[in-house]
Order: structure tokens, then sequence, then C-alpha cells
């Protein structure tokens, strides 16, 4: 009697194994890890998309055992890429070149060119939120150009260059002069009335200790270099006889869209004035003429930034309120202006408020030449009043064009920093 | 489909069934048994045979000459004891002369049990088949000549081990003492400990061959009759020809044999068996082992450690739950890397996805293969590792763990991530106290892991869901074996994964049905000076100015 119930058991259990076999089973080594796509437009043709992947090479990572570390082996990231009249279509061409599975779970990034983001960015979105495998937390990143054209830039930091990437964005999250978006976020907004989404910005440019302008005189002159071109300096193969071109990459500015085409570009201190809208600058540094020597400069660390929006209806005419509070410390200083008094702190307080106002003017005035609503001044009108919202909507844009904003901010200093007041006759 | 889940129920739990009536298929005694001391002479040698150790004196005592003959084992009686407090007695003319009526053979048994033998332990068999038992446990048998009755004289005293530290349960702290092998050092270790007049030892004798001693420990005022009747109806329904250890005991009494998990905790521990008898529960001693069971049992006990309650409770309730995650571990670990590994790559951080994939790169099995050889060849080291002596026992973990792992790794024939795993699981093995428990977990990770790789996660879980419900099918003499989380008040849930101060157990489980429930007052014990909150000074010292 037992036995046979062990016996039926077994059986059972071997059913229950062998009948779905090793359905879905994907041993780790048959997967082609794509860390990062590229997704470019190339107007004109009949396949316009163009589908870069970056595919991990796990032999060639530290730790892997092939190839003992990173000296001896290639790149640890291989680019494939493939062209189709739609992204799907693409990437199944790229996959004619791959010797394994694309697995897409652990990709990090989604670089969409120019070309892309002025066709628009709908077939890049029902891509990442359709196809089930991608997350819709990458990270959406702009690029100027084609946006295949950063992945070739070497790594610095990081052990491959999409990990350089990733970490770009992170610390650029940290830091007042981008704001990384990922892809269900930039969704979210483009859903939203009265908002219009933005990506942030990636380059690969020339880094700066070859390309400015006063220290490239001094190299060239020193070097007798034979016909360089653009602003380009020693690689690190600078011993060879070969030139490379040596890039970094760059996370700065915003690119504002108007629904899911790109409406244009922000520089840095225009997103820096944009984000004062949202309250996303802890870490800002805000420089000011000092108030003791109108020609030196003294600057302040951002520590809090509080922003509150309201809508002001008088009638037919709509007008916003934006109030800004902030606080920091001072975090330099050029002279030896004494700052611990009353007077001088509200001097100080005011030209750094006068700052900040004038930094959010422009970029305000910046996205109102693009007609794009960043900020949500729509959206907050919506929360407000719906009903005026709902009659107004279909003109948003044109209104915002023209849209009157009222900047008060006021900042305050909290730490001077200063240890001891300046002995008289310093000077 | 209701009938598939019936048939999955009978197959995950059988019904326990146990032959009901209790058949001693003992030989009849033979009945030729004769007063007369010839002819039982001469019945011994017919029955013993001609066994070296056994030896008979025959002398004749008393002015009447009465005859008589002690009968015992060489070697496991008491030789100096027989010579100086029966023999010497017996023969001596000044004592059996000093007592006013003259030695007969009428009157001898009476005159020597209560007279003149210099003995603390005398008992009477009624008959020769007793009194042959009784000698062949070491006892002293004197026949008299025409009397029926037999006296037979505790004079048991053989080689024995003297009580060691347990080597399967040691612990920082607490007693070095372990249960020997002799039956009789082992109660006097429990009686020094329970000093109460309710401790109950209770003999059964099991084996037709061994006639092994099987001893019932409890406290009669706290035990639950219904257990305990239970355990005696099951221990007296065994009939088999030898008992050679409490394992034994524990296969036949159990109540599910075919499951994997043991149903009986046992212990080397004195203190460990002590508190399980002072908690209610029944020990149960088996003669020739150190190995003491303890009845009822649940899963959880394997789980705790003796030292726990000797440690200060935080630490002991850390450990405590450090071992439940460990037992996890030890089961689940290999399996669920190979379910992740092969199907579910995505749950992986990625870094961590990326340092797992350079390291299988190249890596010619797959991750199932590799898990289930990995750990096979762990276990074949680890039998190697414990029949061998201790100096060739060291040798065989350099070669095999060191030695033949580094040397797969380098090959690149095992993933260093595997290596990591197996490694881990092993280590959370040997962390879990009780060995009978850690086998069954090492038996059940490789089902595990084979469902595991056929389904991933799926599988996994489907395995964990056989074993909860078989789990919590089982009980133990009427206690279920998940108790307390299935059957057990909130307190003694506290009380398994943690390990409260002990002025806090109040009361003892109540999973166990037991007659007195309480152990203490609520409040038992005094830290401050009576009638005052404040601290002692100097001035408490009694020292008068």
């Amino acid at each position: 009697m037992t036995a046979r119930r062990i016996c039926t058991a077994i059986f059972l259990v071997f059913v229950l194994v062998s009948i779905p076999g090793c359905w879905d089973q994907q041993e780790i080594e048959t997967l082609a890890i794509v860390r990062a796509l590229a997704i470019d437009y190339l107007p004109g043709r009949p396949a316009p998309y163009l589908v870069t992947m970056v595919v991990l090479r796990p032999a060639d990572l530290v730790g892997g055992e092939s190839s003992g570390g990173s000296t001896g082996g290639g790149q640890p990231l291989q680019l494939f890429s493939g062209v189709g009249a739609s992204i799907d279509l693409a990437i199944a061409q790229a996959s004619t070149a791959l010797s394994r599975r694309v697995y897409f779970s652990h990709a990090e990034l989604v670089l969409v060119g120019e070309e892309m983001a002025r066709a628009g960015l709908t077939p890049v979105l029902d891509f990442i939120v359709r196809y089930p495998k991608i997350r819709t937390n990458v990270y959406l990143i702009y690029v100027p150009g084609l946006a295949q054209q950063v992945l070739p830039v070497p790594e610095r930091l990081e052990e491959a260059v999409v990990s350089e990437m990733v970490g770009l964005l992170k610390n650029a999250e940290r830091i007042p002069y981008s704001d990384p978006q990922r892809a269900f976020e930039f969704l979210r907004v483009l859903l939203r009335d009265g908002q219009e989404p933005f990506l942030a910005v990636m380059r690969a440019t020339a880094p700066l200790e070859v390309s400015l302008p006063e220290l490239k005189q001094v190299l060239e002159s020193g070097q007798q270099s034979k016909g360089q071109e653009e602003g380009v300096g020693q690689g690190k193969s600078s011993g060879g006889g070969q030139q490379e071109e040596t890039k970094v990459l760059t996370v700065a500015g915003t690119a504002a869209f108007e629904k899911d085409k790109l409406a244009g570009i922000m520089d840095a201190h225009e997103t820096r004035g944009y984000l004062w809208f949202t309250g996303k600058v802890k870490n800002a540094i805000i420089a000011v003429h000092d108030p003791g020597h109108p020609k030196a400069a003294l600057s302040m660390l951002v520590t809090r930034a509080q922003t509150k929006i309201t809508p002001v209806i008088k009638g037919d005419k709509i007008s916003f309120q934006v109030e800004v509070n902030t606080e920091g410390d001072i975090s330099s200083q050029n002279t030896t202006t004494n700052l611990n008094t009353p007077e001088m702190l509200r001097k100080l307080n005011n030209a750094i408020a006068g700052a900040i106002k004038e930094e959010m003017e422009r970029a305000l005035q910046k996205m109102q030449s693009f007609g794009t609503d960043l900020v949500g001044f729509g959206a907050i009108l919506y929360r407000k009043n719906p009903k005026l919202f709902a009659k107004l909507h279909k003109k948003w844009p044109e209104i915002f064009r023209t849209l009157k904003v009222d900047i008060t901010v006021q900042a305050e200093i909290r730490r001077t920093g200063q240890q001891s007041n300046v002995p008289p006759g310093y000077h | 489909m209701t009938s598939a889940f019936s048939i999955l129920r009978k197959i995950i739990r059988p019904n326990p069934k146990k032959t009901g009536s209790p058949q001693k298929g003992a030989r009849k005694p033979e009945n030729d048994d004769s007063p007369l001391l010839e002819e039982r002479l001469a019945l011994i040698k017919n029955r013993l045979g001609e066994s070296n150790d056994v030896v008979i004196r025959e002398f004749s005592t008393g002015s009447t000459g009465v005859k008589m003959a002690i009968l015992f084992i060489d070697g496991l009686a008491d030789k100096q004891q027989i010579n100086d407090d029966i023999i010497k007695p017996l023969l001596s003319t000044t004592i059996v002369n000093h007592y006013p009526e003259k030695l007969t053979e009428k009157n001898a048994f009476d005159l020597v049990r209560n007279n003149i033998a210099f003995f603390s332990e005398i008992n009477t068999a009624p008959n020769l088949t007793q009194a042959l038992k009784m000698v062949l446990s070491g006892d002293t048998a004197l026949f008299i000549d025409g009397e029926q009755k037999v006296l037979v004289f505790g004079t048991r005293a053989w080689e024995k081990r003297p009580p060691s530290e347990p080597e399967t349960e040691a612990a920082v702290r607490g007693p070095r003492e372990g249960f020997t092998e002799t039956m009789r050092t082992n109660t006097s270790l429990l009686r020094r400990r329970i000093k109460h007049e309710n401790l109950r030892i209770e003999t059964m004798m099991v084996g037709r061959r061994t006639g092994t001693n099987v001893n019932l420990v409890y406290i009669s005022d706290i035990v639950n009759k219904r257990t305990l009747a239970e355990v005696r109806r099951r221990i007296a329904a065994i009939d088999t020809d030898a008992v050679l250890e409490s394992g034994y005991i524990e296969e036949y009494i159990e109540d599910y044999p075919f499951s994997v998990f043991p149903q009986i905790e046992h212990t080397e521990r004195v203190d460990k068996a002590a508190a399980a008898v002072i908690e209610g529960r029944i020990l149960i001693m088996t003669d020739n082992t150190p190995f003491m069971l303890i009845v009822p049992t649940s899963f959880f006990q394997f789980i705790a450690a003796a030292e726990d309650y000797y440690e200060r409770p935080f630490i002991a309730t850390f450990l405590r739950v450090l071992r439940l995650f460990v037992l996890n571990i030890a089961l689940f670990l290999p399996a669920f890397y190979v379910a992740i590994i092969t199907f579910h790559q995505e749950m992986l951080p990625t870094p961590l996805l990326l340092s797992i994939a350079a390291s299988r790169e190249g890596i010619p099995f797959p991750a199932v293969a590799e898990a289930l050889v990995m750990e096979g060849t762990f276990e074949v080291l680890r039998e190697a590792g414990v029949r061998l002596p201790k100096t060739v026992g060291q040798a065989v973990s350099i070669v095999g763990g060191l030695v033949i792992g580094d040397a797969a790794i380098r090959a690149g024939l095992v993933s260093p991530a595997m290596v990591i795993i197996v490694a881990t699981t092993a280590i959370a093995t040997f962390a879990i106290p009780a060995y009978n428990a850690a086998i069954s977990i090492r038996l059940l990770r490789f089902p595990l892991i084979i469902l595991a790789g056929a389904m991933g996660l799926y599988g996994l879980i489907c395995g964990l869901i056989l074993i909860l419900i078989h789990l919590a099918g089982l009980q133990s003499f009427g206690v279920p074996y998940l108790s307390p989380l299935v059957h057990g008040s909130f307190e003694d849930i506290v009380k398994t994964f943690t390990r409260p101060p002990w002025f806090l157990f109040i009361r003892r489980p109540r999973m166990l049905g037991l007659q007195q429930i309480r152990r203490q007052a609520t409040n038992t014990f005094a830290r401050k000076p009576e009638g005052s909150t404040r601290e002692l000074t100097h001035e408490d010292t009694g020292q008068e100015e």
C-alpha cells in the first residue's frame, strides 16, 4: 500500500517536472545582455529606424575567466546595429548578427537621436511600453545629432561606457544642470494636460582641458601639430602616430518637447532656471557680486529650496504667482568683507534673490519662445479651476507664450562660513 | 480535481496504522524447574550451555550442611562484592552460628535474606527462569537446596565509560556531562538534576534476544497521562528480536515512518533531557546507548540549542532567529540560485547579473547539472570525512575541498559563483543544531534543485508548498508537528522564536496538554532591597557607628 503510494508520488512529481519541460529556461550564458539602446531616425529612407544595441561581452569583464581582466581582452561592450521600418524590425535585423538571444531586461538606457526626437518619440515609447522585457524605468536620454555617436566614446571611470553613462545620469540628479527622466516619467508628463515633457541632453564633446581656446593655443604652439581640424586634443595614444579624438560624455541641458516632438534645447544655465520652478535645485551654486567689492564674485550653495506656484484668475486674465524660498551657505568669497552684519546680509540676500529671479526669468522666456509649458502651469490651473482650463486647454500653448508670471524670490544666507573677523589693516 | 487532491493527500499523509495487540511472542518458560539443587544446576548448564563466563559456585554451610550454589556472569557482576558480602558471611561459622536459630534447609532462605548476607539490594525470583533473566543482566543468584524461590543479589557492575562531554551537542556554556551507555549511570545523572519525589522511572523490556531495558522517565504530576499511555502502548507493541540503539525504538514508535522529517528528538545532553522532562515531555531511555528520545516533538525544537537557555536572552533570541534563517538557506539556496540563473535573470540587480554572467562564461554544464554535481560532490566529501580517523579526515577536506574545488574552477568546469553557493549552503547546514533534522534538509535539497531547474521559481514554490503540506500533516504523539504555530498559544509561539528571560517562563507549553501548566509565580525575582527603592549604600552593610 505504502509502496504504491510512494510510486504514485514519484510518478506525479515526475509528471510535474517533465510535462512543462524546461519552459522558458534560458541559461545566462546564452543571453546577449543589452545594456543600452540608441534609436535614430534616418529621414528619407524607406526603413528609417536605426537601432544600435550595446551588448555586453561577459568574458571581457573583470572577473571573467577566459581573459584574466580587461587588459588582454577587447571592449566589454559590442555594438550591433540594424535598420527597419519599425524599431522591432530593426532589432530583428540586428539579431541576425548575434550569436545569442537578445535580452533586454537589463537595459538601462535608451538614447534617442535628434531626428528621432523631431519625428516624434511615439514609436520609441510604444516599443518600451509594449515590449515586456524592457523596463519602463530605463533612462530616456536625448542626444544631439546621431544617438549612436556617443556609444563608442571610451569609458573613463567605470568598466564600460554604459556604466559610465548611468553613473553620469545618477550624478546629474544631484547637480542642478539637468534632470534625467526615466521613460515612465516622460510618458506620465506626456499624457498629462497642461504640461509638456522634456529629456536630459547627453553630449560627447572634446574635454575642456584640450578644447579651451587659451589652452589650445599653448598646446598647438608647443606641439607643432599637423592639420588638426576641430577642437581636438591628444588622446591616450599621444605617443603613437595615430591621433585619436578624445571625447568625454557630459549630461547638461534639457530638450523640451511639444507633445512627443522636439521643440528646442535649453542650455545648462537655462535648465537650472527651469529647475527653480520645480524646487529641484539642491546643491546649486549661485554667484553674485560681493556687496563690498562689486568686481569680486561671491557664491552661495543652496541647501534648501521651496517653490510655490499659484494661479491668479481675474476675469479673463490669467497670471501666475511664483514664490521661491531658499536658504544656503556662503560657499566662496574672494574678498575679506565682513559678511556677519545684518545690513550686509540683507544686501547679500537681495542680490542672491535678484540673481535667482533673473535666472528663472531667462528660463521662462526660453520656454515661452518654444511654447512648451515644462513647468506645468496648465496642470496647476487645471487643479485650481478645471472648468476654466477645459475651455482653454486647446489653445494653452498659445496662451502660455504670453503668460504673465510674477516671480518673487526670498533668499536667506544661513551660514557665512567666516571663522573670524578680519584684523583691521589687513587690506 | 477532487480525486486528484484526495490521491495527493493520501500520498502526502498516510494513515498511521498501529498493530493493535501487543503480542509478546516469547517462548513459554520451561516448567521443568525443580527445587532440588542438583537438578537445577543441571538445568542451568543445559540452558546456558558451556559459556565460559558463567560462574557457578557450590558450597554447603551451617552445622547441618545446607547445600547452596551461587550463579553469576563473570564481567557483569562485582566479584569482590560477591566474595566479601555473600560468600564470606555464609561460610563463616561465627556469623552463621551467631544466630540462635540453626541454619536448616527450611529457614535458610529467610535467614540468609534477613540476617546473614551483608547486602542492600536483595530480590526474590519465584523460579529459575526469572532468576536467569536477572543473572544475565549482572545480578547474582543464590540457589538453596529444596527451596523453590531464588535469592537474587543486585551485583551489577561492569566496565563502563564515565560520563564525558557530549560530542554531538557541544556547548560553550553548560554542563559537560553527557549520557553514557549505562542505564544506571544515566538515571543517576537525571536524578541528580531532578530531586523530586514525583520523578518516575518506568522500565519496560524490549527485544526478544537482546532484552534491552527501556525506561520511561516523566514527572507524574505534570505529564499528559494520555500521551504517557500511548507511549507505553507503542513500546509494548514492539515485537522484535533486537534493540541495539534508540534509533530502533524511534522507528517503531514514530507516527509517520515514511516521512523524511525526524518526528522524535534525541539528545545526549543530560541538561536537555532534564529540561524536557520538567517541561512535561517524556524521556525514553534505551540501555546501551547515550541517545535518549524525547516525545512529543515539534519541528521547531530542532532549531533550539541547550545553550540558548544559558546565554543572555537577547543573544539567544538572535541566534535562534539566525538558525531559522539558516535553515531556509540550507534548504533553498542552491535551488533558488538555479531558478534565478536559468529562468529569472531579470530579478537580479544589473551589476550582480554581470558578475555572474562573467563567472559563468565558458562553463560547459547548465546550472542545474552544475548544482547537482557540486552538491553531490559535497555530500561525498562529507561522508568520506565522517568515517575516517580525525587525522586522515583533514586530508580529505583539504584535497577534496581546496584542491579539487580550486582545480575545477581553474579548469572552467564549475563557476566560482556556484562554489560560493554550495559552500554557503554547506556551512548553513552545519549551523542547524540537530543533526537528524540537518540530514533531512540535505536530502530535500536535491528534489528542490531539480524542480527549480525544470520550472524555475514556480517549481521551487511547488516544492515548498509540498513540503509545507507534508509538515502540516505530521503529528508526534498527538501534538501537531508544526506546533506551536498551528496549535498553541501566542505565548508558546513567542517562546519558540525568541528566548525570553527565565523569570518570564511562567507556563509550560500549552500544546502538550499537561496536568500542571504553571511553572512559577509571575514575579519570582527580588532585585532591590525590600521596602526601599534606593540603591544600597555602605550604610546598609550593617555596621554600626
